[in-house]
């Protein structure tokens, strides 16, 4: 008894140490001194702004745009000297896209008082898995990639500045049926809370508009064969192939689809764009549509030379999501400088942006937001052509 | 050998005692609140919460010698179902705790019963199987467990009028706590009762066990659904705790993970099941690439050139490495230590 | 319809069995469930890219590295066995290390043609099957059932999550480097004579209204062969009938003077280079490969093995088919989402019902 006593002993010994001895494991209490007192009144430390997303695993490609997007603004906002003469830092969390990881990334930054709001998260199950831990500390996040129509649902203190997926699958199934001529349309959809969601808004929208939806499949995404399920599609007949879903499943659909002799048009949402997308599909991924948040080419002169920037910066093309977070990084720091360094000072910035007349005007569009926390957006088409992404040639109003 | 067996004998039918390293260590562990650090509890509140399940897993593994592999199964039915008791059916957490062990302990006598007639590795089939169905169940089964999107805006405890806090979780660090001494308080009284003797009589000898008049398949089902209440209880208030719920806090690396702490610490030994976890949870956050990076900054390592992936090789190797050298753990449970080295002996 | 999506559940069926085999023959001969056995396959798909493309000097370095230490342990184990000279085993090993090291490294930068790849990367899973069962498994041959189950759960984690790190997380696809002609030896051969750029590239079969694509028919056909090779090597021959024998009772097969530890390395062997092949086959006809395609494709080949009787390897082909054509129809009546749940479902209710399987298993028993 005696001896294992002693090791009990060691072990609070240890628990204790890891408490004392937290700064060489997290970065967060190290900031969170600096921000204890830079949150109240002196201007010393450093204002931090937060960013979310899957830095690893997955969908990393996402989580890095996210990154330096945000790193663009931050870089720009310290260049003119920081704001009231405090340098802007980003800290990084990575949730791997994971709403476990999620919550503890959250729990993070709502610990660490320096931090006065977050970019964040990508996913909507990620930000689901935040928010109420957000509410509570009262923090804001932001998210500049959750389309799931319930994220910023019973929240204050959520916001996103891209469209949802009601209103994209809604967008979708109009764009199917108007320009691209279908009538009948076979859909695949993720088994997530993204594929459901946006499945469904496009089923809905599609009952309405007379647009048949003549089978539906689901698949998880571990899947990597579809030639059963396009094999009962193919004999339905469809004039459009929906793909609910992300860019890695949809690469397989539409190689597979090829290769089974389907040659109809694909439809994809904002899951589907990403470059990787015609990387992995090769000469399959043409004639694919698919609905944006964003497309440089629709930004005109400013988006082209802030493509130049970035590329300048980081050796790299932006996408879509480097832009919203740019936007986001953008909107959020005005906060600061124009309402306050605090965080309920830049939620109540945020939430005044109520209309049109008062809209920010990001990078991506105009952003304001209703009650909820929600924004109206438009949504672009691209098609691909020439393994390239571009503008389709018919867009939604 | 006959002396270690006589040895061991003895230290597990010894009366009971005030148990005073436990009850050191959950004083000691009650003072982490005044640091103040959210972030600090919240790993904390994951160590306790992590520590009752690996000693509800170590009942199966540890005590009566079964590789169970689906744990994480009961943590997830324990999770969903109090989430399930307390925002459909507006009960109130304090019911919905014990109803979601209770189920917990439905569930594991529904698949125990059949399944512990067969042999340790059937029986470690089964169980992974049943935890991967528990996945897609939660995943698919939309009108109850609300689908893939996962379950959101779970109540929250309330207790004499104040409701538990998320952000600064000192009320759910007290609650782990309690829910943490009350699972070492049961895991004690089994160990020294009637019941543990025979799990560990079972664990020793089968053919041994049943001569002297043991029901092999009673005490194991019992064993099986007294681990599962645990792991339910657990899931609940990880339900409670998190907010929300999603098929992926459920999935087979969980249950690698506990088993993991309950090898690390010593099969069949309580306090080193709880040093397993600890140790555990804390390499956890110590080895995300971004902590890492920290603690290497004088080094100059970016976070982004560690690997995401590296805590699941240190992992593996741990599992094989101890099983290789230190099969009894860290703080091996007497009897264990006594098996092992019989084993070393014995070997050719 | 019907019958082009029963085509399809064949086909993976057949994969299925391949891997099947593997879990099958290992638990024959040490009852050992080889977690660690869907990483082999993996494995095997990713040594085959990483010959036929040009890796990063990174990927190629920790393919290296990893393939060296594989051919020390394979190396040292043998030689020691069989001159019982320790500093020897060591030399030896460190030469077999040196030189495969260097020659991995070299073939993963350079683009070797497909068909040698294919074969290359066989005989490197064989390898790292048998190392596995050396370092890992062999040490615990007399230790708890549990302690040998835990160490293959940890061999699995610690393969997948290197191959992680080597090749990251991302999807690998051979079409992805479809620029590069050498993948399929485009540049060596006119257009329309390449038997390995036919098979690939979607050329079809059409009989009435099935249509099997030419990579299918290879899959079948490899793996019915296989199969076939593998059902006459243990019923016919004397390395067969040593491993039955080792099978039944091994001190009894090492008294009549078997070498035990060389037939086991034997089955693992075989067993990966099985594994490997479905791995690369299956990475060929799905057009991907990553680091967890591993555990799910384990997972369902375990189910079959299970189905058609652990321990038999006939058992573990009809498992395997029985198994593809179930998940395969559940896509035919929309329940995708369930295809999956089918072979736990299977699993589970096989264990419970039959323990002994279709075809009748060797059922375990307590060592």
């Amino acid at each position: 008894m005696i001896s294992s006593r002693t090791v009990l002993v060691f072990l609070v010994g240890l628990l204790v140490s890891t408490g004392c001895g937290g700064p060489p494991t997290g970065p967060a209490p190290d900031a969170g001194l600096g921000g204890g007192t830079g949150g109240g009144s002196a201007p010393a430390g450093a204002i931090v702004l937060g960013v979310a997303g899957p830095m690893t695993g997955d969908l990393a490609q996402v989580g890095k745009m996210m990154e330096r997007g945000a790193k663009m603004r931050v870089d720009e906002v310290n260049a003119k000297g920081g704001i009231g003469g405090r340098k802007v830092e980003l800290e990084v969390g990575d949730d791997t896209g994971n709403p476990k990881e999620a919550s503890t990334v959250a729990q993070k930054f709502a610990s660490n008082p320096a931090v006065l709001a977050v970019v964040g998260h990508y996913n909507s199950s990620c930000s689901l898995a935040g928010k109420p831990i957000y509410k509570e500390a009262g923090l804001v996040e932001f998210s500049s990639g959750s389309t799931n129509p319930t994220v910023c649902e019973g929240s204050d203190w959520t916001f996103r500045n891209i469209y949802r997926d009601d209103f994209q699958g809604q967008m979708l199934a109009r764009y199917a049926k108007q320009h691209m001529g279908a009538a009948r349309v076979a859909v695949f959809y993720d088994n997530d809370d993204y594929g459901i969601g946006l499945k469904t808004a496009f089923e809905e929208e599609a009952k309405k508009i007379a647009l048949e939806v003549v089978a539906a499949q689901s698949y998880e995404r571990d899947t990597v064969d579809f030639r059963p399920q396009l094999s009962t599609f193919m004999a339905k007949r469809p004039d459009v192939i929906l793909v609910s879903g992300l860019f890695s499943q949809a690469a397989k659909i539409a190689s597979q689809a090829r290769e089974s002799g389907l040659a109809v048009p694909l439809l994809g949402g904002d899951g589907v764009f990403s470059d990787e997308y015609i990387k992995n599909a090769g000469a399959a991924a043409e004639n694919t549509y698919v609905s944006t948040p964003f497309l440089f080419e629709l930004g005109g002169e400013r988006a082209r030379a802030w493509h130049g920037d970035f590329k300048k910066a980081f050796g790299a093309e932006p996408d879509a999501w480097a832009v919203l977070a740019y936007d986001a990084a953008a909107l959020l720091l005005q906060g600061v400088e124009k309402a306050g360094a605090t965080r309920k000072a830049v939620r109540d910035y945020v939430a005044a942006i109520d209309s049109k007349e008062k809209a920010f005007p990001g990078l991506g569009g105009a952003t304001y937001f209703d009650k909820n926390g929600d924004c109206l957006k438009p949504v672009h088409m691209a098609l691909v052509k020439g393994s390239k992404f571009v503008p389709a040639p018919k867009q939604m109003n | 050998m006959t002396q270690r067996k006589g040895k061991a004998a003895r230290s597990s039918s010894g009366a009971w005692r005030a148990p005073w390293g436990w009850l050191a260590f959950v004083a000691a562990a009650a003072c982490l609140p005044l640091t103040g650090n959210s972030y600090l509890m919240g790993v904390g509140i994951y160590a306790l919460l992590f520590s009752i399940l690996a000693m509800g897993l170590n009942i199966m593994t540890g005590f009566c010698g079964l590789l169970d592999l689906g744990y994480v199964g009961f943590y997830g039915i324990g999770a969903y179902a109090a989430a399930v008791f307390m925002n459909t059916h507006e009960l109130s957490f304090w019911v919905a705790l014990p109803l979601a062990a209770a189920l917990g302990a439905l569930w594991g006598t529904m698949l125990g019963a059949p399944t512990l007639r067969l042999t340790g590795d059937y029986f470690a089939i089964v169980t992974f199987g049943f935890s991967e169905l528990v996945i897609l169940i939660t995943r698919n089964w939309t009108s109850v467990t609300k689908g893939a999107r996962g379950f959101p805006d779970i109540h929250k405890p309330v207790l004499f009028g104040y409701e538990f806090v998320r952000f600064n979780p000192t009320a759910f660090y007290f609650l782990a706590l309690a829910l943490f001494s009350l699972t070492v308080f049961v895991m004690l009284r089994l160990e020294s009762s009637r019941l543990g003797r025979a799990w560990f009589a079972i664990r020793e000898d089968e053919i041994a066990a049943e001569a002297c008049g043991i029901n092999l398949r009673g005490y194991k089902t019992l064993g099986f659904a007294i681990a599962a209440a645990f792991g339910a209880m657990g899931g609940a208030f990880y339900a409670s705790f998190s907010g929300t719920l999603h098929w992926s806090a459920f999935t087979f690396s969980e249950s690698v993970l506990i088993l993991c702490m309950v090898v690390m610490g010593g099969l069949g030994s309580i306090p080193g099941v709880v040093l397993g976890s600890c140790l555990l949870v804390m390499m956890q956050e110590g080895l995300r690439p971004q902590n890492l990076a920290a603690a290497l900054a004088p080094l100059g390592v970016p976070a982004s050139s560690i690997p995401g992936e590296l805590r699941w090789i240190v992992y593996g190797a741990l599992l094989i490495l101890m099983m290789r050298w230190r099969p009894a753990g860290l703080w091996p449970q007497k009897n264990v230590a006594a098996e092992f080295a019989e084993e070393a002996d014995s070997a050719p | 319809m019907l019958a082009q999506i029963l085509l399809l559940g064949v086909t993976m069926g057949a994969a299925y069995a391949l891997i099947a085999v593997g879990y099958t023959m290992v638990y024959g001969i040490i009852e050992l469930i080889n977690f660690a056995h869907g990483e082999i396959y993996m494995y095997g798909a990713f040594m085959c890219l990483a010959f036929t493309i040009a890796s990063t000097p990174f990927q190629a370095a920790g393919a290296a590295l990893f393939a060296g230490a594989l051919a020390w342990v394979v190396a040292f184990d043998r030689m020691l066995e069989r001159s019982g000279s320790k500093p020897l085993a060591q030399g030896c090993g460190l030469a077999a290390a040196l030189t495969l090291g260097l020659a991995v490294y070299g073939g993963c930068l350079a683009r070797i043609p497909f068909p040698v790849s294919f074969l290359l990367a066989v005989g490197l899973a064989a390898m790292l099957g048998v190392a596995i069962e050396i370092v890992a498994y062999r040490p615990l041959r007399d230790s708890p059932r549990l302690t040998a189950l835990i160490t293959a759960i940890g061999v699995s984690l610690v393969l997948q999550n290197l191959a992680q790190v080597i090749w990251s997380a991302e999807n690998h696809t051979f079409r992805k480097y479809d620029a590069h002609p050498a993948l399929f030896l485009r540049q060596n051969m006119p257009e329309g004579t390449s038997f390995w750029q036919t098979l690939v590239e979607g050329h079809y079969l059409q009989a009435g209204p099935l249509s099997m694509s030419l990579l299918q028919a290879f899959i079948l056909l490899t793996a019915f062969a296989l199969m076939l090779g593998l059902h006459l090597l243990v019923t016919r021959t004397k390395l067969g009938m040593a491993m039955r024998a080792c099978a039944q009772d091994q001190v009894a097969a090492r008294l009549m003077g078997i070498d035990v530890n060389r037939v086991i390395s034997i089955t693992f062997a075989i067993g990966s280079a099985l594994g490997a092949v479905a791995g690369i086959l299956v990475g060929l006809y799905r057009d991907e490969i990553k680091p967890t395609m591993g555990y799910q494709a384990g997972v369902f080949a375990f189910s079959a093995a299970v189905l058609g009787g652990i321990g038999n390897i006939p058992g573990a082909m009809v498992g395997g088919l029985v198994l593809g054509v179930a998940q395969s129809l559940a896509i035919y009546w929309e329940l995708s989402e369930w295809s999956t749940g089918i072979a736990y479902l299977v699993m589970i209710s096989v264990i419970i019902l039959r323990p002994a399987g279709l075809m009748g298993a060797q059922l375990p028993r307590k060592s």
